[in-house]
């Protein structure tokens, strides 16, 4: 954690944020999917959505998308 | 507090709701505002100027816009690294004062700060509402230095805070009742996860997003304090993980609605006691009223939906409408928002009780009656609430309009007006100075009646004033 981190993230907090993310990134995994198959169906270019974005991995352990 | 050390001779005043983060601060110098940043926050610091993710975010209108002053303007400047001299807002309101729609959108632009900020390496060091203001009627960042580089895998260190800041007090406006608003005086970090949690309707456990965010994390925070656990590394939050919890947080917000009718004044703009010749008559007397007062900045208390606050606006003038019902404020901001109006500020307002100064020393935030730069007061079928309904004396009114502004226009409605009769209907008459005279007499404690205009139509009088 930063040295100038100066509000109380809350242990309890910070370890609950890492349960809770890991139990909603597959349904957020799967979600983003299904949108962009139905975009594929549609015809659509596949457009991500700003978290999707956000999403693009640094330190991701999940598979990488299959092309 | 006035610090006597500095390099030229405008004295030097630190913010007293500045002084929390270590990287920086902000003061006055002479009457001006600046941002000190310090020199423990240089890597960041530069590491955001070169990433140009404070410009975007100014260009976006997502963060105040600032200029870079010389350092030699600092105030503590064994510590400075840069200054920078924010453009100023209008006026500075608190979280507790918004309509929930006002708090679910700086709740939103929270997030789109911290998932823009993620894409660009980046993170929030805090996320609280006070770093939102209501800047040209959007919400706006004002803390330039709530940025910090982002470590691999590191998890949000203000989730808790944007919990307790954003998701709670908006639970529970929509799905409690929506004065718990409130709450946030009483709670200056945002309101506890677990009174929160209690509060709640058992039926919101059936919402993932605040069974997640609330319920559990309350529960998690519960065990964490009951277990003794101190703060110790947690990693494991990487890209996809960050951004479905941001994706997850943002629906819960999103998912959380209130509609802005049931309560007292929700719709008094539709059922008022004028005829429509009386309606157009006030209106032109108040807009003929605020033409002689001139000035820039008017209050309007007891505003509604902004009926007058958009007559003072259409000439000009920067208006800040409160009004006690959260629904017709709520009203008034959303029909701001679908007409793009950037002068009215609507806020939520009780003047009987207003808000006070707090934080540490009473003066993190301040109080109400310190806040006004009005140039006019307009308390227009606000009187007889204050005197009637909550007995406040006339000559207290005056006092209350005298140090709020120089000017002040005024709706007198007399005992037989059918307003007054329904305040008085279930109880004694006890109000023997409630008279024309009397509030003339009352009034001229404090001011210097100029002119007093009957409304045709019903025996209200408009009256304009000049503080003696």
């Amino acid at each position: 954690m930063h040295l100038l981190a100066y509000i109380d993230p809350g242990a309890g907090s910070l370890f609950f944020q890492a349960v809770i993310a890991t139990a909603l990134v597959v349904p957020f995994y799967l979600r983003s999917q299904i949108r962009k198959g139905i975009n594929r169906l549609r015809g659509r270019p596949s457009i991500a959505t700003s978290t999707e974005i956000a999403a693009l991995p640094r330190d991701d352990d999940l598979p990488p998308e299959q092309p | 507090m006035t610090t006597p050390h500095s390099r030229d001779a405008a004295p030097v005043t630190r913010d007293p709701g500045s002084f929390r983060d270590p990287s920086g601060f902000v003061f006055r110098r002479g009457g001006v505002l600046y941002r000190q940043v310090n020199r423990v926050f240089a890597d960041d610091w530069h590491a955001a100027a070169d990433a140009g993710i404070l410009r975007r975010w100014q260009e976006s209108g997502w963060l105040i816009g600032h200029e870079v002053a010389d350092t030699s303007l600092a105030a503590d400047p064994d510590r400075a690294l840069a200054i920078l001299r924010p453009d100023p807002v209008a006026f500075v309101s608190y979280p507790y004062e918004w309509t929930f729609g006002q708090l679910k959108d700086a709740a939103l632009l929270t997030l789109d700060l911290q998932e823009d900020a993620a894409r660009a390496g980046f993170t929030l060091r805090d996320a609280s509402a006070y770093n939102i203001q209501f800047h040209r009627g959007r919400p706006i960042l004002i803390d330039s230095l709530s940025i910090e580089r982002l470590e691999p895998a590191e998890p949000w260190a203000a989730y808790r805070q944007f919990c307790q800041h954003f998701v709670a007090p908006l639970a529970l406006m929509a799905r409690r009742d929506i004065r718990c608003g409130l709450m946030l005086r009483d709670y200056v970090d945002g309101i506890p996860l677990d009174l929160a949690s209690t509060l709640l309707p058992a039926s919101t456990r059936l919402s993932v997003g605040l069974a997640s965010h609330l319920h559990l994390h309350a529960r998690a925070q519960r065990r964490s304090a009951s277990a003794g656990l101190s703060a110790r590394p947690v990693r494991g939050i990487g890209g996809t993980r960050r951004a479905a919890l941001l994706a997850s947080l943002r629906a819960t917000v999103q998912g959380l609605r209130w509609s802005p009718a049931g309560t007292e004044w929700a719709d008094y703009d539709q059922h008022t006691s004028y005829s429509d010749e009386g309606t157009r008559a006030k209106e032109s007397i108040v807009e003929a009223m605020l033409r002689e007062v001139g000035g820039s900045v008017a209050w309007d208390l007891g505003a509604n939906v902004g009926r007058f606050s958009q007559i003072a606006a259409r000439l000009g003038r920067r208006v800040v409408a409160w009004d006690v019902d959260p629904a017709a404020s709520e009203r008034h901001y959303q029909r701001l928002k679908t007409s793009g109006e950037t002068l009215v500020l609507p806020l939520v307002q009780d003047i009987v009780n207003p808000s006070p100064g707090l934080g540490w020393a009473g003066a993190e935030r301040a109080a109400f009656v310190d806040r006004s730069d009005a140039d006019v007061v307009l308390a227009l079928g606000l009187l007889h609430h204050l005197a009637i309904s909550n007995n406040v004396p006339l000559e207290w009114i005056a006092s209350l309009f005298a140090r709020l502004a120089p000017s002040a226009i005024v709706e007198f409605v007399p005992k037989d007006d059918p307003m007054v009769r329904r305040l008085l209907g279930s109880r004694r008459d006890v109000f023997l100075d409630y008279t024309q005279d009397g509030f003339e007499r009352a009034f001229g404690t404090r001011f210097r009646v100029l002119a007093g205009v009957p409304i045709p139509d019903s025996g209200r009088i408009v009256y304009r004033m000049e503080r003696t």
